[in-house]
């Protein structure tokens, strides 16, 4: 629970210095947004995954497990994107389906599913960084390369450790309520109501703990010395580059290919015309 | 202006960070939440429901008052809710974008105005800022409908105002009486010396 | 009759004290009173000294104060002076004066920010701008120093809690200090991780580097390395300090009015002493106790005045082979069988994870038994209704934070007697009454969160009580409580044994034990080891050690005493011994 998804094999990828791996998201994310196609998010997503499964030595089950959640959210929007799709000027709207008020035309379902797999693509680039990464290594990273304030930092890592005690001190409050005889469900009125019982005991006592831990950590002189040395260095190395390097090729080749397979036509910022209905 | 420079002590990165982090772990069933809506009720609901996720930029300003709180406590529950959510790293560019503008909204008050009017108002400007910065080229909302993008958005913003707004000053007002923020503005402005 | 002989005030030298403390006076913004007020005292280099006090009585401010955590890093206003080393507080920066103070906190949850054991050495070391490669060494010899050398590696989430505690020890220990200040360091650790975290203050008392201040309530393996002792009053003010023999006899009053609690075995003499028997040195270990007790033996009654044993009654518990494994998790439960007599108290222990509160959260519902697998008062526990069993049997939590669903006391009290439908005027006076019998009639308006543990504790218990249930079950009652408190629940719990209710009480607690249960169970790994009369239990070292528990000073005591005179039966409380020393009242 605490670390999500994050998995243990030291792989070569683990190695890497969080910052590379996080940074990558943010091209990937450029670059798909501008894009609407099925191809180009397709190849990036395929990139990423097969990055994880080889060079990350994720085990294809927990890589299954982590793109689970994925497929509601891929299906909802693939669904709304579809049918509430305005078609182009340009466009012939071919009814290819029509379901009660809704007519799904051809435009309309290649729109959804290249948005479908832009978010699946931009998932798929993060969970390179999250399966190989542990949250405190990403911090520690952003401490020692990004300059973020070392309190705040390790501040932050700190709140960190809460989360197993939190999940935990949770269901101790849920089966203290249910001993004094407080129903569990609930209707519409009900259940926020009990949320709000078990998430005030269980913010207070974070609130009052993160305050201990904080005079813990002062009185171990935290920031009380502008000059701090680590402990644990976390360095860019030889192979963050050729990481980066092989990332760097990987997208000249694909925006390559779609120049060459005629690009500006699926240039997207914003909006195009529309026609109105 | 001074008032507004003062550094952060660890006591207060501290609780702003506990705040942010149990929030990224509401918003994790909250997305199963938000999904479900969609789902059943569709997606104009949906982004109602949505307007939640702006409540971290507004509950630790009310508490602490102190600039940079929407920022910080928006992006550390996105980081937070980061490895649990199905749209990963992503969401620490909604956390930016919603923190930030929320952020700026208390900046404009001076970071002086925390009535319920003013909370929810953060919280809908948040909302706006992340339709038309995140969903717009995200989601692709340009291709939609215009009626469908004005639905949307007001959805968005009005989610944010009730749920983040109103929920944010429920919960941090019940929080007070408990007596763990004791230490910050929002106790100290309501109790008397005890 | 009761003559406590002069201890040496520990080793004294003429040279500048390691801490002194003037006219201390502390106020935290928003409270009207101070929370320390015109503290003065002084601490010789090597000394351990031992501060007392009831709660809320400033002791943790007085830790802050001297490591200069107060007025560097928390806003309170500070009067008077302190020095360390000869350093002014006020003046020194808050990472000069880590160097020369480390202070260990209470909670084993509330004091790391990293993942890993070295890392977390490392992080004092990185604040004060240590070279990184100095770094290793100095965190090899703190490990090495507390016993942790192997876990090096490990990650902190692994750790149990008085590992962590140790930790927390060897983080302040490598940043070189020669003051050690722990607050309450065994607050929340069970008897035997309590026992290690002295053993290992033991070995850093012995060699003599460190000046060490412990605030602490577990007196009893603390004794033999406390030179003197502070006692606070209950306003922040220090009221007395001394040896620790002098101290206890002479504040006794106080000690009792404020509900600290002292060594057993000072608290047994003193018990000894009104009943008549001759005490010519007040004992504060089981071994002066011995010394002090051997002669005495002579007249010891050999024989106990016969128990009637009490009459068989219906179980008020049944459990026929309960099994149960956590949904993605160990098996919690194996095949348990357990008979809980009617009107007993009865006590159920075992390590920690053995599945004690597993069984337990089966017996109210929470965890919903097999059919057939767990019987109350004769009935399946799954006949009875959703609104019915909270009636017959409640369940107080270790931590009362999480029962608590009001914002008064006064409600809390009156919920579970609300949701029973139960008229205005009835609820108001059984409130009020259960109220005054917990000491809580003052605070009816107050919020329950802003309660003392104490306060806490009893009105988590009071909130059961009140109800009036045929069963009570209570995971650690005692734990962390002060004596008053703990005293009063206990009367609280013997009322409801006497008329007929069952307790059972899930502890580490053995003097709880040996002075209230009757019959015991054993739980080690999700299975039975043991069942049967506590005295058995407490008779056998194996079983006790399997069950991760300490025999309790008295135990010890009376297995001494037996080696001195044959025959002795087994003593385990301070009734018994009144009974085998006091027989000629």
């Amino acid at each position: 629970m605490s670390q999500g998804v994050y998995v243990e094999t030291g792989s070569s990828l683990h190695r890497l210095n969080p910052l590379t791996k996080f940074v990558l998201v943010i091209p990937t994310t450029l670059i798909l947004t501008l894009v609407v196609d099925i191809a180009v998010p397709a190849l990036f997503s395929l990139f990423f995954l097969l990055a994880l499964l080889t060079l990350g030595r994720v085990p294809a089950s927990r890589l299954g497990r982590a793109l689970l959640p994925f497929l509601p959210v891929g299906i909802g929007l693939l669904w709304t994107t579809a049918a509430f799709y305005q078609t182009r000027m340009a466009e012939t709207p071919t009814v290819a389906l029509e379901l009660g008020p809704f007519q799904l035309t051809w435009p309309g379902i290649v729109y959804a599913v290249s948005i479908v797999l832009r978010v699946l693509a931009i998932y798929a680039s993060s969970l390179l960084f999250l399966l190989t990464t542990h949250p405190t290594d990403f911090v520690l990273a952003l401490v020692q390369q990004c300059r973020l304030p070392v309190r705040l930092g390790y501040g932050v890592m700190a709140a960190y450790r809460f989360v197993p005690l939190l999940s935990a001190e949770l269901a101790q409050i849920r089966a203290a309520h249910r001993v004094r005889g407080v129903p569990e469900g609930g209707g519409l009125l009900a259940a926020p109501r009990r949320l709000l019982g078990y998430a005030i005991p269980l913010l207070a006592s974070g609130i009052r703990r993160a305050q201990q831990v904080a005079v813990a950590m002062d009185a171990r002189a935290l920031g009380a010395q502008p000059r701090r040395t680590f402990y644990r260095r976390l360095r860019f190395s030889r192979s963050d580059l050729a990481f980066l390097l092989a990332y760097a090729s990987f997208t000249v080749i694909v925006l390559t290919l779609l120049v060459w397979m005629g690009l500006p036509a699926r240039l997207d910022v914003f909006s195009g015309p529309t026609m109105r209905r | 202006m001074r008032r507004l420079l003062q550094p952060w002590t660890t006591t207060e990165i501290l609780v702003v960070a506990t705040m942010g982090i149990a929030i990224g772990l509401i918003w994790v069933p909250w997305t199963w939440f938000y999904q479900a809506t969609a789902a059943v009720l569709g997606p104009w609901a949906a982004h109602f429901v949505g307007g939640f996720w702006l409540i971290g930029g507004v509950i630790t300003p009310y508490i602490v008052r102190k600039p940079g709180s929407a920022l910080l406590g928006e992006m550390i529950a996105a980081l937070a809710e980061m490895p649990l959510t199905p749209w990963g790293a992503i969401v620490l560019l909604a956390g930016l974008i919603e923190g930030g503008a929320c952020e700026l909204f208390f900046l404009a008050t001076g970071y002086r105005r925390f009535s319920l009017p003013w909370l929810m108002g953060a919280a809908a400007f948040g909302g706006l800022a992340f339709s038309l910065l995140y969903l717009y080229p995200i989601q692709g909302w340009g291709r939609l409908a215009i009626e469908i993008q004005i639905l949307y958005t007001v959805m968005r913003m009005a989610g944010a105002a009730i749920l983040a707004g109103g929920g944010a000053k429920l919960i941090a007002d019940a929080l007070v009486p408990t007596g763990v923020l004791d230490a910050f503005p929002i106790a100290r402005e309501r109790r008397p010396e005890i | 009759m009761l003559s406590p002989s002069l201890a040496s005030a520990g080793p004294r030298s003429s040279c500048e004290p390691a801490i002194r403390v003037e006219g201390l006076t502390v106020k935290y913004p928003g409270r009207k009173r101070p929370a320390l007020v015109r503290v003065s005292f002084s601490v010789q280099p090597g000394e351990l000294v031992l501060v007392l006090g009831p709660s809320g009585c400033g002791k943790s401010t007085l830790a802050l104060c001297l490591n200069g955590v107060i007025p560097h890093a928390i806003a309170a206003t500070m009067e008077g002076r302190v020095r360390v080393v000869g350093l002014d507080t006020r003046q020194v920066p808050l990472s000069r004066l880590s160097e020369k103070v480390g202070v260990v906190f209470q909670d084993p949850e509330a004091q790391f920010c990293l993942l890993t054991v070295e890392e977390e050495v490392a992080f004092g070391l990185e604040n004060l701008g240590v070279p990184p490669d100095e770094m290793p060494g100095r965190i090899a010899a703190a490990l090495e120093l507390i016993g942790l050398a192997e876990l090096r590696e490990r990650r902190i989430d692994r750790l149990s809690g008085g590992q962590k505690q140790r930790l927390a020890l060897a983080c302040v220990l490598a940043m070189g200090p020669e003051i050690l200040v722990l607050d309450e360091p065994t607050a929340h650790l069970d008897p035997q991780a309590a026992a290690e975290l002295f053993a290992t203050l033991a070995r850093l008392k012995a060699a003599g580097r460190h000046t060490i201040v412990v605030i602490e309530h577990r007196l009893d393996d603390l004794m033999p390395l406390v030179d003197r002792v502070l006692l606070f009053g209950p306003e922040g003010r220090l009221l007395a300090e001394g040896a620790p023999r002098e101290l206890f006899a002479a504040y006794r009053q106080e000690l009792d009015r404020f509900g600290i609690w002292i060594p057993q075995v000072t608290e047994l003499a003193f018990r000894l002493a009104e009943a008549g028997v001759e005490i010519d040195r007040l004992p504060l270990t089981v071994e002066e106790a011995a010394e002090t007790l051997a002669p005495r033996l002579g007249r010891a009654r050999r024989h106990w005045p016969h128990m009637v044993d009490p009459p068989e009654r219906q179980p008020a518990v049944e459990v026929r082979r309960l099994s149960y494994r956590y949904p993605s998790g160990p098996q919690a439960l194996r095949e348990v069988s357990l008979l809980i007599p009617e009107g007993s108290f009865f006590a159920l222990v075992g390590p920690n994870g053995a599945g004690k509160s597993t069984l337990a959260l089966h017996l109210v519902g929470v965890l919903e038994p097999p059919p057939e697998a767990v019987w109350l008062l004769g009935r399946p526990l799954r006949a009875y209704g959703r609104q019915e069993l909270p009636r017959v049997a409640s369940y107080v939590f270790q931590n009362p934070e999480h029962q608590f669903l009001t914002s008064t006391v006064h409600d809390e009290v009156a919920f579970g007697l609300r949701a029973q439908g139960i008229a205005d005027r009835e609820v108001e006076t059984r409130v009020r009454a259960a109220l005054e019998e917990f000491g809580l009639a003052a605070l009816a308006l107050a919020h329950p969160f802003t309660l003392s543990q104490g306060e806490k504790r009893r009105l988590s218990v009071a909130t059961a009580l009140v109800l009036r249930p045929r069963l009570l079950i209570l995971d650690e009652p005692t734990f962390g409580q002060d004596r008053r408190t703990t005293a009063l629940i206990m009367t609280r719990l013997r009322e409801l044994v006497r008329s007929g209710g069952t307790v059972v009480a899930i502890t580490h607690d053995l003097r709880l034990v040996a002075e209230e249960a009757s019959a015991a169970s054993v739980l080690v790994a999700g299975r039975v080891a043991f069942a049967g009369p506590v005295a058995e239990l407490l008779g056998s070292a194996p079983l006790l050690r399997q069950a991760g528990l300490v025999p309790p000073p008295l135990v010890r005591l009376g297995r001494r005493l037996a080696e001195w005179a044959d025959g002795l039966p087994p003593l385990s409380t301070v009734e018994h011994y009144l009974v085998a020393l006091g027989a000629e009242r």
